[in-house]
């Protein structure tokens, strides 16, 4: 049921040309240099923890995930595996195309050793959750559609009833419902006590589903424990890298979100779209400049197409990305979510804004009613410069504060 | 690091998932091998009837060609039809060995982003090659058993080796399907030259020619050929024909050089498998 990582390291033979592994072989003279992908690897996702890899692309991620599942062999150290591992690397690898629906499962079912009344009872459960009619299962899987393809891919993976889960960013598969229905079945099997290990570039969903992060820089683990804590040191060094880049290459955000959504919306239809946001303040309606301590109210206008139960979120962002105040309609003491088709608007006001001299933007996201599945996203939109004429205090924010003693 | 000392240095996974493994290779293969047969005829009319059309017509080939046109008589098989039974002994060993090792060969090759990505034992790809040229090698004995009691051949007691004749090719063959597919997956060369090789090797193993018409002195060569040996040792077995002395044991020392080797090499280099560089 658990997972234990033992002084892991994985190094790769590098070799220049083919022939230099056969002449290798034959003299025994080395003819490649190595490449280390991961070391000193020193950790225990506990039975029933869910545990989140971050990092940078090409960090070792997935490297530490296929040596949890079993692909890779450490080249030195131990991995202890506990309990029936089911590991969603790549959806539906084994698939052949020429097999129908059913065959498929049964081969995924050969593949965890199960045969006759377990195998039955696998089938079972990959197909009621494939939500694919028996007409469908029943032809080959080349003529699939790639939606259909992946719900049937994820429903044999984790048919298994795992103990173990590793999960590859495999949750962006297949259509919103099939998503949502994938992300609760990962919820139901931590329920269940299933230890999951799994690799994300979605900060808030390792920040929700996570109980334990490890921050896997440069084959080495840069930082390990607390969720909150390891994501924001996380944040922090992505914020000076991005900050890095910005200094090499300087583009101007502000020209690229002239007009509101083109800039970071997501792609596709969304269920619940983001419309339009609007700012007022005793001078007007979206001023560009706004004092300190000013009266200001934003506006959120959405659209859904859905009778489905969702929340709204939105945060006021610096250039660089970094989050100022963020709320949403979850945080809210009764956190009841916003249903119905149609248009809705939502306001929020700040009495007395206490931002202090500089720029500023706002982020906002649409949410599935569990809040983790995000249904459509404006970032970095609405800029407004704050000016603070008349205070001297500086920084990003006002603090409350008192002065208690002054001698 | 060489290689060697990469394999020693190598640490495994935990024992304790060693236990289930064999009982779930063993599942996991039949499985395979059933999806095997299945795909390999699929959207064709005749189905599983290929797989006895294909041998079928290989050996109605070779006959008429060489037992009829060219008349090529085998000295030491006392039957009417003494060139079909000897063809039939060599061909029952051929196809299944060009079958296994024809389909084995870019076995681990085929599934490399599968091996990957799925935690499974890898020997089961080229098991699965050998596997599926069981049917063939059935067909093939089944037929040479048939034809040599027809023709007043047999039966005889030693016949009784032929269980063990048959796991002496299973393991021969296995073996060097399982250093064939490796070495192919890491230097692609090896499947092109083992289709070259495969074309030759039928004429360097007595099957469509007799050894007797063999010059007395070339005997000894045939020795080092794993499959000659196999053929030959079929013919002293099945049809009781003289063979140069000393084929049983070189079929033995064949099998375990080809078995205990493949899996040695296999073994070793089998850490490549996963890694994506």
């Amino acid at each position: 049921m658990s997972i234990r990582f033992e002084g892991v390291e994985k190094t790769y033979p590098v070799y220049a040309r083919p022939q230099d592994r056969l002449l290798e072989w034959l003299t025994g003279r080395q003819r490649h240099r190595v490449h280390v992908a991961l070391a000193g690897i020193d950790f225990a996702v506990q039975a029933g923890e869910t545990f989140g890899l971050i990092g940078e692309n090409g960090a070792g991620k997935s490297t530490l995930l296929k040596i949890a599942a079993g692909t890779i062999r450490p080249t030195r150290g131990e991995v202890a595996r506990e309990g029936r591992v089911a590991a969603l690397l790549e959806l539906g690898a084994g698939f052949h195309p020429e097999e129908s629906g059913y065959d498929n499962i049964r081969f995924m079912a050969a593949l965890h050793g199960l045969e006759g009344a377990a195998m039955e009872a696998f089938h079972q459960r990959a197909t009621a959750f494939s939500e694919l009619t028996a007409e469908t299962l029943e032809r080959p899987v080349k003529t699939y559609s790639s939606g259909m393809f992946m719900r049937l891919a994820f429903a044999a993976a984790t048919a298994i009833d795992p103990d173990v889960l590793i999960v590859d960013e495999a949750l962006s598969v297949g259509d919103l419902h099939f998503q949502k229905k994938s992300l609760n079945r990962i919820l139901a099997l931590r329920e269940q006590g299933a230890t999951v290990l799994f690799c994300s570039h979605n900060l808030y969903q390792v920040r929700s589903l996570c109980q334990r992060a490890a921050w896997i820089h440069g084959g080495k683990i840069a930082a390990i424990g607390n969720t909150e804590d390891v994501v924001t040191a996380y944040e922090a060094h992505e914020r000076r890298r991005y900050a890095h880049l910005r200094e090499q290459e300087p583009s101007d955000i502000h020209a690229q979100d002239e007009a509101f959504g083109t800039a970071a919306r997501a792609a596709g239809t969304a269920l619940v779209k983001i419309m339009r946001l609007t700012t007022e303040t005793s001078d007007g309606l979206n001023p560009a400049q706004i004092d300190s301590f000013q009266d200001l109210t934003v506006e959120i206008e959405l659209e859904s197409y859905t009778d489905a139960q969702f929340h709204v979120g939105f945060s006021i962002v610096r250039p660089d990305k970094d989050n100022v105040f963020g709320t949403s309609t979850q945080f809210q003491p009764n956190a009841t979510p916003l249903q119905g088709q149609g248009s809705h608007r939502l306001r929020v006001r700040f009495p007395r804004l206490a931002l202090l001299s500089g720029e500023y933007l706002w982020n906002v996201y649409t949410l599935d009613d569990t809040g983790l599945q995000v249904l459509d996203m404006a970032e970095l939109v609405q800029p407004f410069t704050v000016l603070n004429a008349k205070h001297r205090e500086f920084g990003l924010v006002w603090l409350e504060h008192e002065w208690l003693s002054l001698e | 690091m060489n290689v060697k000392l990469h394999d020693q240095l190598q640490a495994g996974v935990s024992r304790a998932e060693s236990a289930g493994g064999a009982k779930r290779a063993w599942v996991l293969w039949r499985y395979w091998l059933l999806r095997e047969f299945k795909t390999r005829y699929a959207g064709s009319v005749l189905g599983l009837a290929w797989a006895f059309v294909q041998p079928l017509a290989s050996l109605a080939i070779f006959y008429v060609l060489f037992g009829l046109i060219l008349a090529v008589r085998v000295p030491g098989l006392a039957a009417s039809n003494g060139y079909l039974l000897h063809l039939l002994a060599g061909l029952a060993i051929w196809l299944p060995f060009t079958d296994a090792i024809g389909r084995g060969v870019g076995s681990l090759a085929a599934y490399e982003d599968f091996l990957r990505k799925q935690p499974m034992p890898a020997e089961i790809l080229p098991a699965v090659s050998v596997g599926g040229s069981l049917l063939v090698l059935g067909i093939g004995y089944g037929l040479l058993l048939v034809l040599s009691v027809g023709q007043g051949v047999g039966p005889f007691l030693s016949w009784a080796w032929l269980p063990l004749l048959v796991l002496a090719q299973v393991v021969l063959t296995f073996g060097l399907t399982l250093v064939l597919s490796m070495a192919h997956f890491l230097w692609r060369d090896v499947g092109s030259t083992v289709a070259v090789a495969l074309q030759l090797g039928f004429y360097l193993a007595p099957i469509v020619y007799p050894l007797a018409q063999v010059p007395e002195r070339f005997h000894i060569w045939f020795l080092f050929n794993p499959v000659a040996c196999l053929v030959l040792t079929v013919q002293s077995v099945v049809l009781h024909m003289p063979v140069p002395q000393g084929t049983g044991w070189a079929l033995a020392v064949w099998v375990v050089l080809l078995g205990g080797g493949g899996w040695w090499f296999f073994r070793s280099m089998k850490p490549v498998l996963g890694e994506a560089l």
